[in-house]
């Protein structure tokens, strides 16, 4: 009898499911007793956005870092004006 | 057929019942992950239902920017069924090997033989290299999602799915006659 044979047959086997009949039925059932749930799924970006409007030192850190962002980015572009 | 995110939205806009849409679509491989790992078909079931139950009450900290939904409810069966594991020494149990129909039934019993010694060696895995397998051979995740399940390299994922395999392959080797 072949290996490789058995092996498959026996993948095959362990890749069989049965799904007991009203699985689902009492996962809701335990999900309606949680009741509804708040929140909404958000992007990294957005999580970011979201925690910088609730910390104001935040707010005035990025202020801070995009203002020094912008100096730096006039200084060179007048430097390579004047040359 | 509904994208899981449009489903997770409307969840956590307080439409409970929709919830139902991701135990359908995803009650069959969180069972056959869950079953291939702890070998209890009962206690795999409660597992599976903790597992829904605990993506329903954490589905606002899913990310979806950082994984599709499918890889996070695997993590937390993986983590779910190691944890059960963890709270007992695993015992095949009897009942869960099933009879192989075949015609002959002398061949019959040596096939089941077999496969119940594949089933032991399966379940003698260390867990890091059971969970890699039963992922990739049985769930056909690709290594990038194990991984990221996993928390681990590519490179580690093959390499644990390499020595299950050859774990396995020496078990039914040291039956068949075969070499590893």
């Amino acid at each position: 009898m072949k290996a490789n044979l058995i092996y498959e047959r026996w993948l095959r086997r362990r890749r069989e499911v049965d799904v007991p009949q009203g699985f689902a039925d009492d996962v809701m059932r335990q999900i309606h007793l949680v009741g509804p749930i708040e929140g909404r799924a958000v992007g990294r970006a957005e999580r970011l956005l979201n925690w910088m409007q609730v910390h104001p030192a935040a707010q005035a850190a990025a202020v801070v870092l995009a203002t020094a962002l912008a100096v730096v980015q006039s200084a060179l572009l007048l430097r390579i004006a004047v040359g | 057929m509904t994208d899981d995110n449009a489903i997770i939205a409307q969840v956590l806009e307080g439409h409970t019942e929709a919830f139902r849409v991701l135990v359908e679509r995803y009650q069959k491989p969180v069972l056959r992950m869950i079953g291939n790992m702890v070998y209890d078909r009962h206690q795999s079931e409660d597992i599976a239902q903790e597992v829904f139950l605990a993506a329903y009450r954490h589905l606002a900290s899913f990310d979806r920017a950082r994984s599709r939904f499918s890889s996070w409810l695997f993590t937390i069966a993986r983590n779910r069924s190691l944890n059960a594991l963890k709270a007992r020494r695993l015992a095949l149990a009897d009942g869960d090997t099933m009879p192989t129909a075949v015609g002959d039934p002398e061949t019959a019993a040596v096939e089941r033989e077999y496969e119940a010694a594949l089933d032991r060696a399966l379940a003698a895995l260390p867990q890091d290299q059971r969970a890699a397998f039963v992922m990739a051979e049985i769930e056909a995740l690709s290594y990038e999602d194990i991984a990221r399940i996993e928390g681990v390299r590519v490179g580690t994922v093959k390499s644990r799915i390499n020595r299950a395999r050859q774990k396995l392959w020496l078990a039914l080797g040291s039956l068949c006659g075969v070499g590893g």
